[in-house]
């Protein structure tokens, strides 16, 4: 199993992302839907972006009512575990709450994981509120940052060149070695990001 | 919050509020770290004729509501999201972070009276509390869907 964990803080466009990247590798990479499984994970008692996946016809299993990077870290295990047993997909896409710490979430993987190849972090920046965000959750902003091998600056089209130009430079301060795209997830995402994403993989 | 409507215009280090009178608690109000959570699944008969686009806009509105609300009482909005489903090919999902409201839906053809639909919501909103969340968030559910029930 390869996995691609997905942080980023709440309403930053992480299910919207994954929509994108689902799209990329059930067309390019791996036609059986069943070699992707992703897991969605939210600290509320009902699931809202687990409906707007499976909707698409995707295979999703639900981690409520917790955090997986602390509360659910468990659960996580147990789920993988059962999927590597009763599905062994290629694939698995996880999608963390917006107030994971990716970094706790790798760890765990690391420590009990079983079966898997790979492990990437792609962390989802809201250009559209980083300058709040910064402000007002700047530990977990900054880790979500750090923890990213690929870091996808979402909502682009809502910022001005200038701000942009900043929020850029803020993160390469944070993680001058991650991967760095700007994006916009209600516009078609470049399969060359997808690409990159997947082939770290091979 | 995050729509905050302080005039930063005299400020010349708007990040640090270094040249203005107003604390980050004038802007935002007390900010507690742990957010309310309040999560919500319920299943509605609608008793008169009404379709699919006439139901978005009372949800959306009630989105509204909601963001109104927290940027009011100086809340901090995590998100807002709902995902609305009916037995037949209706959905709606709506989102907000206190800016605008995302809305899409899935829907071929939403050109037919909705008997039933299912409501699954959640926010989370720093700076409440979960009671506080939780009531404002069904009395302004009850406001929208009061005119279809019987």
């Amino acid at each position: 199993m390869n996995l691609i964990i997905f942080g980023g803080f709440l309403g930053s466009g992480k299910t919207s992302l994954i929509l994108s990247l689902a799209h990329f590798l059930v067309e390019k990479q791996c036609p059986n839907k069943q070699n992707l499984v992703i897991i969605e994970n939210e600290v509320g008692e009902t699931g809202i972006d687990d409906k707007v996946l499976k909707s698409k016809g995707l295979s999703v299993k639900e981690l409520f009512s917790g955090c997986i990077c602390c509360q659910l870290s468990s659960d996580l295990i147990l789920t993988l575990n059962d999927l590597r047993e009763n599905v062994d997909p290629e694939w698995v896409i996880i999608e963390t709450t917006g107030l994971a710490y990716p970094s706790k979430i790798l760890g765990t993987l690391n420590k009990y994981g079983k079966g898997i190849e790979s492990i990437r972090i792609v962390s989802v920046v809201d250009a559209e509120r980083f300058e709040e965000l910064t402000e007002i959750a700047p530990i977990l902003i900054k880790s979500q940052i750090s923890d990213g091998n690929t870091i996808l600056i979402n909502k682009v089209d809502l910022v001005t060149d200038e701000q942009l130009k900043n929020i850029e430079h803020s993160v390469k301060e944070v993680n001058p070695k991650a991967s760095l795209h700007k994006v916009s997830a209600n516009k078609d995402i470049n399969d060359s990001i997808w690409k990159e994403v997947a082939k770290s993989n091979e | 919050m995050n729509n905050h409507e302080h005039d930063h215009s005299h400020c010349e280090e708007h990040h640090h509020h270094h040249h203005c009178d107003e604390t980050e608690e004038d802007l935002y109000g007390e900010l507690n770290e742990v957010p309310a959570v309040f999560s919500y699944t319920e299943s509605f008969e609608i008793g008169k004729e009404v379709k699919g686009d006439k139901l978005q806009e009372s949800f959306v509105h009630w989105i509204e509501g909601l963001r109104k609300w927290a940027v009011e009482n100086k809340h901090f909005i995590g998100h807002i999201k709902i995902f609305v489903k009916d037995e037949k090919d209706f959905n709606l999902w709506a989102a907000t972070t206190g800016k605008k409201i995302n809305v899409k839906t899935f829907s071929e053809n939403n050109d037919y009276d909705i008997k039933n639909i299912t409501v699954n919501m959640t926010a989370i909103v720093f700076g409440t509390d979960e009671e506080t969340l939780k009531s404002v968030v069904l009395k302004k559910l009850d406001e929208e869907l009061l005119c279809y029930m019987n």
